[in-house]
């Protein structure tokens, strides 16, 4: 399956109210009449690690493959989108 | 690259009028074919007899060609020394088309500008406004000193405060100000683009939509594309962005970085990433752990991926322990038998499973332990011989609930267990156990009336159900199950021939049986009880209340099967004709009915069909729809009813000839699922067909049923049994073990056909493992020889039996759950009989 956390958009030690707050979001964004697909996937990962019970069942289970977004998103959940930069700016034009 | 023609340029001096005339001609086709190395070399020669002005012209037009040639393909210093020819060689002004474009590009501002400064009014009107926004870019990032040589009412010069500001206030992410700025950017300044990038850059994780809106407003060949291409890729959804990433310039990806918040020191890991992006397939995960775990092992979300991969690479254990520090044994046992699960090595996964049980055990860890032995509950491949799978399965569930006892779903698993093994004891004290955690929860009450009335504790069974009820009173379930159980009991008492008692069960049947189907079933009984006129109207009431069809006759005779009735004289008394043809309508009702009966009942269920064989025969040639056809057929194929399969099986080609799904159930009707040996050359070849077409339709499952029926049996077991949920009809060709001269002509035939191995592999069921050892020393490595002695040991006894050859010997012991029930006194004593 596809990793919970990442569908649910949660840090695997979030705890129960993080992630039913963030189930709740992501089915309200997705509600299934407008993308079914998304809806099911939000749900299942609600499923697999709605509790403390469940989570510790997908950690000692959880056979599936790691995917390309697995891993981008192991390596950038901490990103903290920002300003451009003004330096940044003046260096795309070119500027030494 | 088109090499100068020598031949096509005669040395100077040596040239009559006409030749030159012939060279001149020869020179302009050559410039107009775009051969510009060449026509610069023609015209050169030319001009070396004569200056006229049109070779001037046409070396200068060649010189331009060349140059913009060199341009296009990227070779700026190259194109700017042709151009500079041009000028000084024909006497072009320097500045002019596209020269100033090309200083730009090659990173020449200052050049740029000062050719820019030095056209003067030459350059008015609008390709010097287009000039001017091509060096909007460089304007901005150019020292004073270049800056100076624009002319005083140069936009440029006039707009550059603005966009500065704009640019800093952008930098900050501020908005608001931004917008302040940017409005003193008028539509005509070279600055113009700065409106809509600048502000697209700040709404890239706000609002990407406006965004990409902006960034659609952007010309394209602005002097701030470099700027716009970084927010487009910003703004691509998902990992896009990644690839886009790759293919900016580092400036580029430094700036997007930027935006999207990552840390410097995590960007060349960024690109790496990118580049798996780019490819599309993630590398295995041992190499994706040699990539994190040495240098990236602190990235806050590597950790929890490194573990996940972990069980995909257990060799890399060593590695993952020197960066996050020891597992713990439970941990590490864990991980290895989900390595070995997903390895498909269950064996060893189990062993492991257990180990890690133990290990959080002893960690203290209870929770972790109880869902191991959940989930080991639920395999179902690894019965061993010497403890019946079942019950281990239920000592699992009951350790778990000892280590986490708040898990109703399994206190609900754990009784439904027992009650199926029909350890009515253990599933008692089960419910106990889950009532006295969940006291008044309906899913347990609920099973402790299933359990209660498993045990025939019948008044148990009822006041469970009337504290269920009470919490809820619309439960169907618990009403469908106590009122069956009346009518249960009514039956008993009707072969006890205690018919006062029975017409209480049943008047108390019908207190909780509340739809009208489950009370005509129960008037059903009622009239089949007695012979008198009242109960023979009953009886018809009951048929007509049913729906009066061919489903209420299918229940009549159930009914009247359970209480051991002649089904003529039932049809009889209850005004039911077979000689009807039923309708495809009641067909499908019949498959209703067919699935909603019990197991207990398959029995009754079998002698039922047999008295409606004829009608369900006839009604074969009803309006079914395909789907309908293939589902009737699909119930008599689970049922064994091969007459009928077949019968509706070559109904179903009649419409729809060659259907595959047919085609394999007519073949299954025909000759079983050991097609292999009885397949006649016409009827493989029309399975072959049918198969080719599932495949063309994407059917897959028929494409794998037909391709499992016409492959030879792998084993004693597969070639003799059928599904487990198949029960044989009698006259079908599947069920049964084959006769032994059966049994020796099949073997012969697959040692003429096929490897001795399979010849080795059937026989070696029949023969006792004494004599088997004895003749695979006598035969020694030769297969074959082995494969005809294994033939000539089973043959002597062909002559004297022609009975079925002997069942294999058993692989399992005898499962426990096949003991009888034991005897619970506190039931017996609410035993209400």
């Amino acid at each position: 399956m596809i990793d919970p956390y990442r569908v649910l958009d949660v840090d695997p030690a979030a705890t129960d109210d993080a992630i039913r707050a963030a189930y709740l979001a992501a089915i309200r964004a997705s509600p299934p009449e407008r993308d079914r697909e998304r809806f099911e996937q939000v749900r299942s990962a609600y499923e697999a690690i709605a509790d403390s019970r469940r989570r510790v069942a997908h950690h000692l289970f959880d056979g599936s493959p790691a995917t390309i977004d697995d891993l981008v998103r192991a390596v950038s959940a901490d990103f903290a989108p920002s300003a451009p930069g003004e330096r940044n700016l003046l260096r795309v034009l070119g500027a030494k | 690259m088109v090499r100068p023609n020598r031949r096509a340029a005669p040395r100077a001096g040596s040239t009559s009028p006409s030749d030159a005339d012939q060279r001149s001609e020869h020179a302009a086709a050559t410039l107009a074919a775009g051969r510009f190395r060449e026509a610069i070399e023609l015209y050169k020669a030319l001009l070396k007899v004569e200056r006229r002005a049109e070779w001037v012209d046409g070396l200068a037009a060649s010189y331009a060609g060349r140059a913009n040639d060199l341009a296009d393909k990227g070779m700026l210093p190259e194109a700017l020394a042709v151009w500079r020819n041009r000028a000084s060689l024909c006497g072009k002004p320097l500045v002019e088309g596209r020269y100033i474009e090309w200083l730009v590009r090659s990173g020449d501002h200052a050049g740029a500008l000062s050719a820019f400064a030095a056209q003067g009014d030459e350059a008015a009107g609008s390709t010097a406004s287009e000039r001017e926004a091509r060096l909007a870019a460089f304007a901005l990032v150019a020292p004073d000193v270049a800056l100076a040589m624009l002319p005083a009412d140069s936009l440029l010069s006039r707009h550059r405060t603005a966009a500065l500001a704009a640019l800093a206030a952008c930098g900050r992410g501020d908005l608001a100000e931004l917008e302040v700025h940017l409005r003193a950017i008028p539509y005509r300044s070279p600055y113009r683009d700065l409106r809509f990038v600048f502000k697209a850059l700040l709404l890239v994780q706000r609002d990407p939509a406006q965004a990409g809106e902006l960034l659609a407003r952007v010309a394209p060949d602005s002097p701030f594309e470099k700027l716009a291409a970084v927010a487009r890729a910003a703004i691509l959804p998902g990992n896009r962005w990644l690839v886009a990433l790759l293919d900016l310039d580092a400036e580029g990806r430094q700036l997007l970085f930027a935006l999207k918040g990552c840390p410097e020191n995590r960007r060349t890991l960024m690109l790496e990433v990118a580049q798996i992006v780019r490819r599309g397939t993630l590398p295995k995960p041992g190499e994706i752990l040699d990539l994190l775990l040495p240098k990236w092992r602190g990235v806050p979300g590597v950790a929890f991926l490194c573990r996940r991969l972990l069980p995909h690479a257990m060799q890399r254990v060593r590695a993952y322990e020197a960066a996050y520090g020891r597992l713990s044994e439970a941990e590490l046992a864990s991980t290895q038998a989900l390595a070995d699960a997903i390895d498909g090595y269950h064996g060893s996964a189990r062993k492991h499973w257990l180990a890690a049980v133990t290990a959080f055990t002893k960690e203290r860890q209870p929770l972790p332990a109880a869902l191991i032995l959940r989930h080991l509950s639920t395999w179902r491949l690894h019965a061993s011989a010497e403890e019946p799978f079942d019950a281990q399965r239920a000592a699992w569930l009951q350790h778990s609930l000892e280590l986490d006892p708040d898990d109703r779903a399994t206190h609900v698993r754990l009784i439904r267990l027992l009650r199926q093994k029909k350890d009515l004891k253990d599933a008692r004290a089960a419910v106990e156990a889950a009532l006295a955690r969940f006291v008044n929860d309906s899913e347990i009450l609920l099973e402790a009336v299933e359990t209660a009335l498993a045990g025939n504790a019948f008044k148990k069974a009822v006041s469970l159900a009337t504290r269920l009820l009470e919490l809820d009173p619309i439960n169907s379930q618990v009403r469908a199950a106590i009122g069956q159980a009346h009518l249960a009991h009514a039956r008993k008492q009707f072969k006890a021939k205690r018919l006062e008692a029975m017409s209480k069960e049943i008047d108390l049947a019908e207190k909780w049986l509340l739809t009208p189907a489950e009370r005509g079933r129960a008037r059903l009984l009622r009239g089949l009880s007695d012979n008198t006129p009242e109960a023979t109207l009953l009886l018809r009431t009951a048929v007509s209340e049913l729906g009066g069809e061919l489903p209420a006759t299918l229940l009549l005779l159930l009914e009247n099967a359970r209480l051991g009735g002649e089904p003529a004289a039932a049809l009889r008394r209850a005004a039911i004709s077979t000689a009807r043809t039923p309708t495809a309508r009641e067909v499908v009702a019949v498959l209703h009915v067919i699935g909603t009966t019990g197991k207990a009942d398959n029995r009754h269920l079998v002698s039922a069909l047999r008295v409606l064989q004829a009608p369900l025969k006839r009604a074969a040639q009803g309006e079914f729809t395909s789907a309908e056809l293939v589902a009737v057929c699909e119930t008599w194929l689970r049922r064994g009813e091969s007459v009928l399969l077949r019968v509706y099986a070559e109904a179903g080609l009649r419409h729809w000839p060659g259907m595959p799904a047919l085609v394999y159930l007519r073949a299954r009707a025909l000759y079983g699922r050991n097609a292999y040996f009885h397949l006649p050359e016409a009827e493989e070849r029309a399975l072959d067909r049918a198969s080719e077409r599932a495949e063309k339709d994407g059917d897959q499952r028929t494409v794998q049923r037909i391709r499992e029926l016409l492959a030879p049996p792998v084993s004693y077991n597969d070639a003799f049994d059928d599904d487990p949920g198949e029960e044989g009809d009698g006259d079908g060709r599947a069920g049964g073990l084959p006769s032994m001269p059966e049994l020796i002509r099949m073997l012969k035939s697959m040692l003429e056909m096929a490897d001795p191995a399979d010849v080795i592999n059937l026989a070696r069921a029949f023969v006792p493992d004494a004599d088997f050892r004895r003749l695979q020393r006598t035969a020694g490595s030769n297969a074959q020889k082995f494969a005809r002695l294994l033939i000539d040991y089973l043959s002597p006894g062909v002559d004297n039996a022609s009975g079925p050859a002997p069942a294999p010997p058993p692989t399992h012991a005898p499962n426990a759950g096949s003991r009888p029930p034991e005897v619970d006194d506190r039931q017996g004593r609410l035993f209400d009989d």
